[in-house]
């Protein structure tokens, strides 16, 4: 009989787990033994540090009636998740629950409930993102490289490198500003301060913009593309939008899917902007006409014969009539440059 | 320079006054008093005309006492048909615009400038137009016809209400003016009291499109549609422009013009609505015109060593040029720019009818060819197309690699259409050479108000002045320097 107990007793533990007010779990306590006391008494199974608490706030009852949380008299009560309990009243917890007696929030988690299967690791919990890591300083290095090109290419022969320390420096400080930003963000509800894998993140996504933003007029202009320029046009807010999630999903990694919802609809709402404020032009995204210049080995289009542009004006004749008609109340030139 | 009547819009450049490229602003001279005017009815001339004058305009040269005699019998004899005419709201007695202008017939016929009434033509519902002599006596007017292209406009008093007045005579042609005949402007300038102002015939502007009067006199605000008359009160002119910062540079149209128009509509219906149509018929057949006689000039030489590039005959063009100092340290350039300076003036908020060009060759030896396309896309990216307006659509482009005589070249052409003159646009071609790692030319084609077809056959003669110089043929293909 000793050894049918045993066996019962055995099928019959649970822990209560003490959360935080961030809902992260503070204290796990194991318990077998039935009925089982919570309370701020040295004499409970479940020491609360409460001072909303009775000396014997509540019991926990497993019998063959099941689980359930009988509260004892005391100044403050408690709640199953919205019900609201009082001295004397009982309350069935099943597999799982989640109370609060005083002001301590307290969740029940019976042997009898079935365990979530194991989570993988996230990235950054794994080693290897050390090692990633270790890309930082190369990444940096690369990113600073392609502004100090760009200064370099727009400076006269023998400018004064203080000309190049202010192109340079201040990016560099943004960046680094914005990195621990977020990386402040994610220490609040992550309880972790992860610079550097913000700042390859930031890094990845502005290398990227810059190289495309760098690629795709000498793209356009090489094959006689113009409106490549317009996907350039375009990825500098996606991009933009793919980097704060990308972030994001670092503070809030169970909202990866929200997340994605949330920056995906303020893309869409800036292009939407974007396409409305340009009605009355030519194209909705991008500059009128394709600027680059590069040097005329990479022109690998062959010039057409004069008449071929003429040509290609001549339906713009009905375009423009078309866009004539229109009454303009709002006319763009009211905020030109 | 010519033809501005609208001060904020000021577009012109100096003849002679200044090196190239910095704009010199031209008087308006009814629509600075517009401005200020504003709302109030019979402003208080005081502060405005203190304001306004350019400096030289206060100090007249003191004239001999015959000279001035002649002055005075001159305005005492047209004092009769000198009006001042003015723009007022519909529906209230606030004055709108102020300008000039003057009897030329007993049955109440008054001449005056296109921009003096331009309000009225345009929104006749919104304005009205009156007339007040010299005595202060005042009536309707109504609109006959109107010369945009010569900034005319013929409009007639209520029948018998100018009677008795008499009317201005024209001078014939064929006793045509001396430089340095002596002629008298009159008008009302700034609403402060009418007058007459002496000055001297100068012959006729060089490179005008049309012929305008050179009239070293000060001619002000509000004189707009005046006459001008010789010493024996012929008229010989109407007043229409001045240049802004500077001194006695005054314009005329000439009488024959406004001669013609009277003769041709002295008995045409009044214009009651707005005058949008009529406009666009003088505009067009002008466009034909000014792009046929244009397209009629062989190209000019731009004296660059490798490029040929399109530089206009100075004939109704006027052309400046700069360069960089010889000692610059980067990118080396020469400019070239060329304008009409006669416009024709639509509304106070637009002007059309002018064409404008310039080229810019730039050699950046000194900067390698990373750098060179840096500055050089820089150059090209800053062209300014315009935006959409209440009067204009936005440009609309198309651009393409072309071959001139072996030369590639990027070419854009851009186009943007009138809203309430059907068919007439502004076309802008850009054009930069494509041939050389360090060395390029960027050229600029404007031309405002032509029709399409026009505006592809002036895009077609533009990109013909492009090609390789002859020393530099027969190496065409081998790009890079």
């Amino acid at each position: 009989m000793d050894r049918q107990e045993h066996e019962q007793e055995q099928e019959r533990v649970a822990v209560i787990e003490v959360l935080g007010r961030d809902g992260q779990v503070r204290a796990v306590q194991r318990i077998s033994r039935w009925p089982a006391t919570v309370g701020r008494s040295a004499l409970c199974d479940v020491v609360l540090d409460d001072a909303h608490l009775a000396a014997e706030h509540a019991q926990l009852l497993w019998d063959e009636r099941g689980a359930r949380l009988r509260l004892l008299p005391s100044l403050n009560g408690g709640w199953l998740d919205e019900r609201r309990l009082g001295g004397g009243e009982v309350a069935d917890l099943g597999g799982k629950a989640s109370f609060q007696l005083g002001a301590s929030h307290l969740r029940w988690r019976s042997s009898a409930e079935r365990l979530a299967p194991e989570q993988p690791l996230q990235a950054h919990q794994q080693r290897a993102a050390k090692v990633a890591a270790a890309w930082v300083p190369a990444l940096l290095l690369l990113w600073v490289g392609l502004l100090w090109f760009d200064q370099w290419s727009a400076l006269d022969p023998g400018s004064p490198w203080a000309d190049y320390s202010g192109a340079l420096l201040a990016p560099v400080g943004v960046l680094l500003a914005w990195a621990a930003l977020w990386s402040l963000v994610t220490q609040l509800f992550q309880h972790r301060f992860p610079f550097a894998t913000h700042l390859r993140r930031a890094l990845l996504g502005l290398t990227g913009l810059h190289l495309a933003s760098f690629a795709l007029p000498l793209l356009a202009y090489a094959f006689n593309l113009p409106r490549l320029l317009a996907l350039d046009a375009v990825l500098l807010p996606a991009g933009a939008a793919a980097l704060l999630w990308w972030h994001g999903v670092l503070v809030w990694p169970r909202a990866r899917r929200g997340l994605a919802v949330m920056v995906g609809l303020g893309l869409l709402m800036v292009l939407g902007q974007t396409v409305a404020r340009r009605q009355e032009q030519q194209f909705w995204f991008g500059p009128s006409y394709l600027s680059a210049l590069p040097p005329p080995a990479l022109r690998v289009a062959s010039p057409k014969a004069p008449a071929a542009l003429i040509d290609a004006l001549r339906p713009l004749e009905a375009e423009l009539a078309r866009q004539a008609s229109k009454d303009n109340e709002t006319p763009s030139a009211d905020n030109e440059e | 320079m010519f033809n501005l009547k609208n001060a904020p819009n000021g577009r012109r450049r100096g003849p002679a006054a200044l090196p190239a490229a910095r704009p010199v602003l031209t008087l308006a001279l009814m629509l600075a008093l517009m401005a200020r005017a504003g709302g109030a009815g019979a402003a208080p001339a005081g502060p405005p005309a203190a304001a306004v004058p350019p400096p030289a305009a206060a100090s007249a040269p003191p004239a001999a006492a015959s000279v001035s005699a002649t002055a005075r019998r001159v305005y005492e004899d047209s004092r009769a048909q000198l009006l001042q005419i003015r723009t007022l709201l519909k529906t209230q007695d606030s004055q709108a615009s102020v300008g000039s202008g003057f009897l030329v017939s007993e049955d109440g016929h008054v001449l005056t400038n296109y921009h003096v009434i331009s309000q009225f033509a345009l929104e006749p519902d919104r304005y009205r137009l009156r007339y007040a002599t010299t005595e202060g006596q005042e009536g309707q007017l109504e609109l006959l016809d109107f010369d945009a292209r010569r900034d005319l406009a013929l409009l007639r008093a209520a029948p018998g209400a100018l009677q008795g007045r008499g009317a201005l005579r024209f001078r014939p042609a064929d006793r045509p003016l001396s430089k340095g005949d002596r002629i008298y402007s009159m008008g009302n300038p700034h609403d402060v009291a009418f007058a007459v102002v002496e000055g001297n015939f100068n012959g006729l502007v060089e490179r005008s499109f049309d012929p305008l009067i050179y009239y070293s006199g000060s001619i002000n605000s509000g004189m707009s549609g005046g006459p001008v008359v010789d010493e024996h009160g012929e008229v010989v002119g109407v007043n229409v422009s001045a240049m802004f910062f500077a001194q006695q540079m005054s314009f005329l149209v000439p009488g024959e013009f406004a001669s013609k128009l009277f003769e041709r509509s002295r008995n045409a219906k009044p214009l009651n609505a707005p005058a949008w149509p009529r406009l666009r018929e003088q505009l067009f057949s002008y466009q034909e015109e000014l792009s046929s006689r244009f397209i009629a000039q062989p190209w000019g030489s731009a004296g660059h060593a490798r490029y040929q590039l399109p530089v206009p005959q100075e004939l109704f063009m006027r052309c400046w040029g700069r360069g960089t100092s010889a000692d610059t340290k980067g990118l080396e350039f020469q400019r070239s720019q060329c304008r009409m300076e006669h416009a024709v003036f639509v509304s106070g908020d637009m002007q059309t009818g002018y064409l404008s060009m310039s080229h810019e060759a730039y050699d950046g030896d000194k900067l390698g060819p990373i750098r060179f396309a840096k500055q050089y896309s820089g150059s090209f990216r800053n062209e300014r197309l315009g935006r959409d307006d209440k009067d204009r659509t936005a440009p609309f482009c198309k651009e393409e690699f072309v071959e001139r005589d072996g030369l590639p070249l990027r070419a854009v052409a851009c186009l943007r259409a009138y809203r309430k003159l059907k068919g007439l646009h502004d076309l802008s071609v850009i054009v930069t050479t494509v041939d050389a790692s360090t060395e390029g030319a960027l050229g600029r084609f404007d031309a405002r108000g032509v029709s399409f077809d026009n505006a592809l056959k002036l895009t077609a003669h533009y990109l013909e002045g492009f090609a390789w110089t002859a020393k530099n043929t027969n190496k065409s293909k081998n790009a890079s320097r």
